[in-house]
């Protein structure tokens, strides 16, 4: 029954972490962790502006006093990372697809962007393409970069699928690494590959091997029945 | 004095064209592996794995590679092992049907040369990548058109179909 469970079960943690959007997503290693909703503040205050121009200087107050306490944070670079698993189902000795997301939400370039991922150990994985430690020299202030690895699950059961190491450059004199981590895509259940097969391959042997079996007590009437006929048709020409 | 300053600008001048080429790579050698996805069954988006290593004539130090597939410029990752990189693709089934796709690579200057042509809208192909090579995606598989039961089950309609108008024919006579 749990086995059943395990197959019907679509990999749903993948699926509401791609429906999520970065900023919340990604909060647990920003070092103030209202950080993406001072964000969200901000972006409230312009339809502000545009809806009562009276209160315009209210707005600019505001407006000038977020930018004051983002002071600090303006020049620097900000990096949001998430994990996903690109697979609907996971199953044993099947390719599963990570997929790795960086976002630079700061001002500027982050330098020395490393991501290391140690969550899939050497007895549970095998990797098929890609690498599990890339490194890049800068990623540009709004832009992102991705990164695929394809692994290959060997056993099958529960994973707990854990989160990457991100580190990096906030700023270029910066002299040491940030460090943070991406998001989790939680746990899975690997499927054994037979239960999967079991349900979503096409059959073909089975069915072959159906259609032989049930041959004989098909075959067998009508080759019966196709000698008596033939037997008694034969007067059925010489009438005309 | 005199004479050690034109040694050391002679010095420079013969100097200067190794260090400009220094920069960019010359005939590289490129050796690739890439993997696209193929099961549709399981995965929810198409992905492109290439992995390269590229080794230039001369020595070249902090290489930064760009990629251009499919009209999308992605940066290349460096690896832990020397001269080889990664580059990452990925998008919809439906966005990356089968076929061959044209990888581009280029360096920072032609990264930033193409930028400045997709900017102005012309001369992109003008700019010259360091190496060109394909990937060929076979497309995704996502299952058989039919299923094997509903083949199955017409096989046995039409099965007893034959029999009972063979059956009807004899009785009718």
């Amino acid at each position: 029954m749990e086995k059943k469970d395990m197959v019907t079960q679509k990999y749903d943690e993948a699926h509401k972490e791609k429906t999520k959007t970065a900023a919340t997503r990604i909060p647990t290693y920003l070092p103030s962790p209202y950080y993406a909703q001072k964000h969200i503040g901000k972006d409230k205050i312009f339809p502000l502006i545009s809806q009562c121009s009276m209160k315009l200087w209210v707005a600019a107050i505001l407006l000038s006093f977020t930018c004051y306490t983002f002071g600090d944070e303006e020049n620097s670079a900000r990096l949001l990372a998430s994990k996903n698993i690109l697979n609907q189902y996971l199953v044993e000795g099947r390719d599963l697809t990570v997929e790795y997301k960086i976002f630079n939400i700061g001002a500027s370039a982050a330098l020395d962007v490393a991501l290391r991922d140690e969550g899939f150990p050497e007895a549970d994985f095998e990797v098929v393409r890609g690498n599990l430690e890339v490194k890049w020299d800068r990623i540009a202030p709004a832009s992102n970069v991705t990164h695929v690895v394809v692994v290959k699950p060997l056993q099958y059961g529960y994973f707990n699928f854990s989160s990457g190491v991100v580190s990096y450059k906030e700023t270029e004199g910066a002299t040491e690494s940030t460090f943070g981590y991406t998001s989790a895509p939680g746990e899975g259940g690997i499927v054994n590959s037979k239960d999967f097969d079991r349900k979503f391959s096409p059959h073909v042997l089975d069915w072959s091997v159906f259609a032989v079996m049930t041959l004989p007590s098909l075959v067998i009437p009508f080759l019966l029945f196709y000698r008596s006929k033939s037997r008694y048709d034969q007067p059925k020409p010489k009438k005309n | 004095m005199a004479t050690t300053s034109t040694m050391l600008a002679s010095l420079v001048v013969v100097l200067l064209p190794f260090a400009v080429l220094g920069s960019t790579c010359v005939s590289p050698d490129v050796k690739t592996e890439t993997y696209t996805t193929t099961d549709g069954m399981a995965s929810m988006d198409t992905v492109f794995v290439v992995e390269f290593s590229l080794k230039c004539k001369q020595r070249v130090e902090n290489l930064n590679l760009y990629a251009d597939i499919h009209g999308r410029t992605v940066p290349a990752s460096k690896t832990n092992k020397a001269d080889s990189y990664q580059i990452s693709f990925s998008e919809e089934h439906k966005n990356l049907p089968s076929g061959s796709y044209q990888v581009r690579l280029y360096d920072d200057e032609g990264y930033s040369a193409l930028k400045k042509a997709q900017r102005s809208g012309d001369g992109e192909s003008q700019i010259k990548p360091i190496h060109t090579f394909y990937i060929n995606h076979p497309g995704v598989w996502k299952g058989p058109l039919l299923q094997s039961e509903f083949v199955a089950s017409m096989v046995a309609i039409l099965v007893w179909y034959l029999a009972y108008t063979a059956k009807a024919k004899l009785q009718s006579n």
